[in-house]
């Protein structure tokens, strides 16, 4: 019976060496004779659990160890502390059999062949993977139709703008149906019609062959879209690891009504409106002539005001709202350095 | 098998696309061919003051000349890919490598070949001609020059394979690594018996570059036994190859990448 | 109403100083590299030596041949600029586009950064000279007070004459989009025509008459024959005098082409 784990990462931890340098000219000319190395820890103590057919979106700050993390899991780097099993296998030991099994897509670093046309690539993965036939032809006619790549197949890859190598590099990692794939900033140079285009295929390869998906992404839309889970990386190590709900119920309690005015509110009625939202607990998030926002922790508290809003018949326009996943994650940093400092 | 049909497939794939350049293409056949032409012009001032180096006449050494150009070429066409090793580690561009589902030495090795080098291949099979009937060596003895040839080859790519384990273990941009082994290469042209004896050494035990150019052209002008040219680069080659793989491997143990 | 900034200071000399010290850092930062660079040419230049000293019966029989051996090897270390590097890449990978949006002369941020790899090798080489001048002693040294300073002016203008053979050589990758093969041209040519090894004065007949017309000769030959005394009196006054109008016609031609590909250039890739 197979592992219904994809991932089992255990106190997992990376250091990197880095030589010192003082500054200035002087320093950089004494560095040719003398210099001190420091141990850089990129990972920290990492564990988490992942079961099969889960699709988890791996965040974090830039240097939060996001990318080491996903080498680790994938082979290219031997950890130095910690253990790890990835399908079943040991990723930097079992390399080439947890790569045939794997599809990866490095956002800074498409995969492609630089001087080569895109459709000679393809073929060339697709005797490197053994695809068979039968899987070839499910998923090249799918990726080439979900990416609007049939315009791009002839071209050398080095011909192409960067959101079209990427398009072309999501394919590519995808051919062979991988049972775990992970995206590395997959979306990077992609204009908003083309992000949508790679959610959907994220999403269809989850659901054809129910692949597993660690993604890493800035762009916290591409989480919400596609993952179910989080993990929150911070300094190399975990801050945060649970479904998304979760993550947004624990940090993301506030809400919010906004209002789009007409014109603007009296002074009387915007200070009796003032007076009564300050009964209500509410806070004011904005206030200005053509704009109101007010946060509350509980949804109740926004109803009689949203009433009291739309009552001084100047309201164009009234929504609620969550706190973005994207606020959230910025305040939690923020208490994360504040704690640190 | 799959495994060879994914390297000939790289191989050819790669191969394609170099013979879209065909401007440079053409410059770096003839570029080659004039860095043997050049080559050849400093044996020309070195024998105008010594006709006979150290027992060797012009036409033997000319032999040994065509035979490093012709070892030379072949590895730059079909493995030339590892004199870039210092780019791609600077820039992370192993990554890549290391997520595809082969071995990554032979992989690496043949995806890009360098058909500038025909010139190399050209050049170096018309000075070993040359040379040959100038020194009255059969010509039916071409038939044995693949082997060593490709011995040679195996034993050069071999050696820059260890300089390139070197470059990723030591984690920089140290081209000049691949341009020691190049120079080594480049002074095997000269019969070894000119160097004292502890560049003799290095050049026939230690990086034995000479022993598929010298050796076998010693033996074709009856300076040395055929069994030595015949058994000796074969079991160096092996060796060689299959020590620099392991070099390879174990230096990717301490891969770092670089960035996202 | 917006306030105008000054920008009188974009493209001011300082800004090519700049260049050059943010180039000479880099190679700071790299610090080993510089190491193994001259061990693994001081071990080509050994073997050429080694040769030498084979065909001529030793170091001893002619010493002022070992000091032009030499003082060739230290000038071809040090005019190593690599700029086909700097260039050649950057061109093949479209990165010349960043470059042409500085607001300073491309050719000029081009040769400032290239010269940095010839500062940095020089005063390297200078540990080659003294281990070398313990065995030749005297004949290492310039052959006169004007010697050396024709010589030193004759290697500034061997800079400028090699920086912009590569710099013509680079423009072809424009047409070849590969810089291989303009590189092994280049260095084909200077192999056989700079007297990096051997001097031009030993080439025989139609060699080094063809030498002798070619641009080639200033990088290696010029510098160290003024130097050595091998091209002294009105042979070095002509010497230098040829050299500086190959620095100007090559410095002139570069730009002129450089100027011409620029109307047609096309740089793929976003």
């Amino acid at each position: 019976m197979s592992d219904p784990l994809a991932m089992d990462v255990r106190h997992l931890g990376k250091d990197y060496t880095r030589r010192l340098r003082k500054p200035g000219f002087s320093g950089a000319l004494a560095g040719l004779f003398f210099s001190q190395k420091q141990l850089v820890p990129a990972v920290r103590d990492l564990s988490f659990r992942i079961p099969r057919g889960a699709q988890v979106g791996l965040i974090g700050e830039n240097g939060a160890g996001k990318s080491t993390t996903v080498k680790l899991l994938c082979g290219i780097l031997v950890p130095s502390a910690g253990e790890l099993t990835v399908l079943g296998l040991q990723p930097w030991r079992q390399r080439r059999q947890l790569a045939a099994r794997i599809g990866v897509v490095f956002g800074q670093k498409p995969q492609l062949l630089w001087d080569i046309p895109v459709r000679e690539t393809f073929s060339l993965l697709k005797e490197m993977y053994g695809i068979p036939q039968a899987v070839f032809d499910k998923t090249y006619p799918k990726v080439v139709d979900l990416l609007d790549l049939e315009p791009l197949l002839a071209s050398p890859v080095r011909q192409l703008s960067l959101g079209q190598r990427m398009r072309c590099d999501l394919a590519a990692a995808v051919l062979h149906a991988p049972d775990l794939t992970f995206l590395d900033e997959p979306t990077i140079g992609l204009d908003v019609v083309a992000k949508q285009q790679a959610r959907e295929l994220i999403k269809w390869l989850a659901r054809e062959f129910g692949s597993t998906l660690i993604l890493t992404t800035h762009d916290l839309t591409d989480i919400t879209e596609t993952c179910q889970r989080v993990i929150l990386l911070d300094k190399g190590g975990l801050l945060f690891d649970g479904s998304l709900k979760r993550f947004e119920d624990r940090f993301a309690r506030e809400r919010r009504v906004v209002a789009e005015l007409e014109r603007p509110l009296s002074p009387a009625a915007a200070a009796r409106l003032k007076a009564r939202f300050k009964r209500l607990k509410l806070r004011t998030v904005d206030w200005s002539p053509l704009r109101i926002c007010l946060a509350s922790d509980r949804s109740a508290g926004l109803n009689p005001a949203a009433a009291a809003l739309l009552a001084t018949g100047r309201v164009a326009e009234l929504d609620f709202e969550r706190t973005e996943v994207e606020e959230i994650v910025r305040q939690l940093y923020s208490k994360a350095k504040a704690a640190r400092a | 098998m799959r495994e060879l049909r994914v390297l000939w497939k790289g191989f050819s794939i790669t191969l394609q696309t170099r013979l879209e350049y065909r401007v440079d293409f053409v410059l770096g056949v003839l570029g080659s061919m004039g860095l043997q032409a050049a080559s050849l012009g400093t044996l020309w001032v070195l024998l105008k003051n010594m006709p006979v180096m150290a027992g060797w006449r012009p036409s033997e050494i000319v032999m040994i000349f065509g035979m490093t150009a012709l070892v030379h070429g072949t590895s730059e066409v079909f493995f030339n890919q590892i004199w870039w090793t210092p780019t791609h580690l600077v820039r992370g561009q192993f990554d890549r490598l290391l997520v595809y589902p082969v071995r990554s030495l032979p992989f690496y090795l043949v995806t890009s070949p360098e058909l500038h080098s025909f010139g190399n291949l050209v050049s170096g099979l018309v000075t070993f001609v040359v040379g040959a009937r100038a020194s009255g060596v059969s010509l039916w003895w071409l038939l044995a020059l693949p082997y060593w040839v490709a011995c040679g080859t195996l034993i050069y790519t071999a050696v820059l394979v260890f300089a390139g384990a070197a470059v990723v273990r030591l984690k920089g941009n140290y081209q000049q690594l691949f341009g020691l082994v190049n120079t080594l290469l480049q002074n095997s042209k000269f019969p070894v018996v000119v160097f004292p004896a502890a560049v003799q050494w290095l050049m026939l035990v230690v990086v034995p570059l000479s022993l598929s150019s010298f050796v076998p052209v010693s033996a074709l002008t009856g300076r040395q036994p055929l069994l030595w040219a015949l058994a000796l680069p074969p079991l160096a080659a092996l060796l060689l190859c299959s020590l620099a793989w392991k070099a390879w491997d174990r230096a990717f143990l301490g891969y770092e990448s670089t960035g996202s | 109403m917006r306030t105008e900034l000054d920008r009188s200071g974009a493209g001011h000399w300082r800004a090519y100083v700049s260049v050059f010290k943010s180039a000479l850092s880099a190679h700071l930062a790299y610090a080993a590299w510089i190491w193994v660079s001259l061990a693994a040419t001081a071990v080509g230049f050994a073997l050429t030596l080694l040769i030498w000293t084979f065909v001529r019966g030793g170091v001893a029989q002619d010493p002022p041949l070992f000091a032009y051996l030499t003082l060739a090897f230290m000038a071809n270390f040090t005019l190593n600029m690599g700029a086909e590097r700097y260039i050649g890449e950057r061109i093949r990978e479209g990165l010349v586009a960043t470059d042409l949006l500085k607001p300073v002369d491309y050719v000029w941020m081009s040769f400032f950064q290239a010269v940095t790899d010839s500062v940095f090798q020089g005063v390297f080489t200078l540990v080659i000279f003294a281990l070398a001048y313990t065995q030749l002693g005297r004949a290492l040294l310039p052959a006169s007070p004007l010697a050396l300073a024709q010589g030193l002016c004759s290697l500034g203008l061997a800079c400028v004459v090699q920086f912009h053979l590569s710099f013509l050589f680079t423009q072809l990758i424009f047409y070849t989009h590969n810089n291989y093969g303009p590189s092994v041209m280049r260095l084909s040519l200077h192999q056989a025509f700079s007297g990096v090894f051997a001097p031009l004065d030993l080439y025989p007949g139609w060699m080094g008459a063809l030498a002798a017309w070619l641009p080639f000769r200033h990088v290696i030959y010029t510098p160290c024959g003024i130097w050595l005394g091998r091209l002294a009196g009105d042979e070095a006054w002509k010497a230098l005098g040829e050299q500086a109008l190959w620095a100007l016609g090559l410095m002139l031609a570069g730009r002129a082409i450089f100027g011409a590909i620029r109307r047609h250039l096309t740089i793929q890739g976003g």
